[in-house]
């Protein structure tokens, strides 16, 4: 199913942009009916009541040809989730609260930048994982250590998760985290990219490795099997061909593969 | 919280300015001004856009002349909350 989805978005990335969604809000059956059957493949369905989603699985035929994309806003119920999604090309789902305003939700569907933002979300306590969906509809898990307190205390309330300006900011209460920052932490196309449109970027191996560790937020003692003395020549490129064992040992530390060290 | 900018009431319905709690360390210490979907940052270090799109100039230039006015205390808000990239500058040589 994902690679058939991520076929249409590649598709539509190559020809110089993703097509706009279209959002259509289910609040009467009939609708629920229509999203059961349309053929519509740039259609997202989105439902905010569980009567109208029992709906729609009881009015998809099988086997179903599957279009279009469903957004659920409240947890859905295990039973009727693989029928949805045998139904639909995606299925999101998020907290009632963790969903973007309807006109910013629109807004972003329709958005050539969609895969950029998120439009919602779902935090799982138990496990400390927040699962976000962006406006492709792809999920995203981030666990909470993502959202580090900041150095002035601030920390996020996870009982108070949204998503603001635009699918640009997750908001636990008080705590804001700007959406780039966890993408360009957790999804490498997106760093790629941004590495190649950052101006001032510093295209070495040191430089990247240097990144990382602030954003870790790691002193160069912190790396116990590392004169760091030899870690700031490293950064500052006066090392040419570190050994690997060196490498390996950086990336160790900084919790990555030696050879994602330089797509920093 | 994040750092909201004090902004008049005419600009506060259309603009946002903001220093995040959340934001990727190798990035130029900066605010990001909101209009809508758009989003601009500015750099807190050299006092220019960093991206070239959105367009600059679609930023009011009242918005820029009250970021320039209270730069010391934006500067002071975005140290607090990453002292490891400070505004000021690089660390020093000895990477402590």
């Amino acid at each position: 199913m994902a690679s058939n989805v991520l076929g249409v978005e590649q598709e539509a990335l190559s020809a110089g942009g993703l097509a706009p969604l279209t959002p259509r809000w289910i609040t009467k059956p009939a609708q629920a009916e229509r999203a059961a059957t349309s053929e519509d493949s740039r259609a997202v369905w989105i439902i905010r009541s569980t009567d109208l989603a029992n709906r729609v699985v009881r009015r998809i035929s099988w086997p179903s040809h599957r279009a279009g994309y469903l957004v659920l806003i409240g947890a859905p119920r295990p039973g009727v989730l693989p029928a949805l999604e045998g139904r639909f090309l995606r299925v999101a789902f998020v907290n009632l609260g963790g969903v973007l305003p309807k006109d910013e939700l629109e807004t972003v569907l329709k958005s050539s930048e969609r895969r950029d933002r998120f439009i919602g979300g779902i935090v799982d306590h138990e496990a400390g994982i927040v699962t976000l969906w962006r406006g492709s509809l792809e999920a995203m898990v981030v666990p909470f250590s993502a959202f580090p307190a900041t150095a002035n205390g601030i920390r996020p309330d996870w009982n108070a998760f949204t998503v603001a300006d635009y699918g640009h900011t997750l908001r636990f209460g008080d705590y804001e985290a700007a959406t780039d920052s966890i993408l360009y932490d957790f999804d490498r196309e997106f760093r790629r990219r941004q590495n190649k449109l950052r101006t001032a970027s510093e295209p070495t191996l040191g430089a990247s490795i240097r990144r990382l560790r602030k954003q870790r937020q790691l002193t160069r003692n912190d790396f116990p099997s590392l004169d760091p003395r030899t870690l700031a020549r490293i950064e500052r490129s006066e090392v040419r061909k570190p050994q690997l064992e060196t490498l390996q040992r950086i990336a160790d530390r900084l919790g990555v593969q030696p050879s994602e060290l330089g797509s920093y | 919280m994040p750092s909201d900018m004090q902004l008049p009431r005419r600009l506060r319905k259309l603009w946002k300015v903001k220093i995040q709690d959340r934001e990727a360390l190798y990035e130029e210490p900066h605010v990001t001004i909101w209009r809508k979907d758009r989003k601009w940052r500015y750099s807190l270090r050299n006092h220019c856009f960093l991206d070239p799109q959105p367009d600059p100039s679609e930023v009011a230039d009242e918005i820029v002349d009250l970021i320039e006015a209270q730069l010391d205390e934006l500067c002071r808000q975005r140290d607090e909350r990453f002292p490891q990239n400070p505004v000021a500058g690089e660390e020093d040589e000895n990477g402590e």
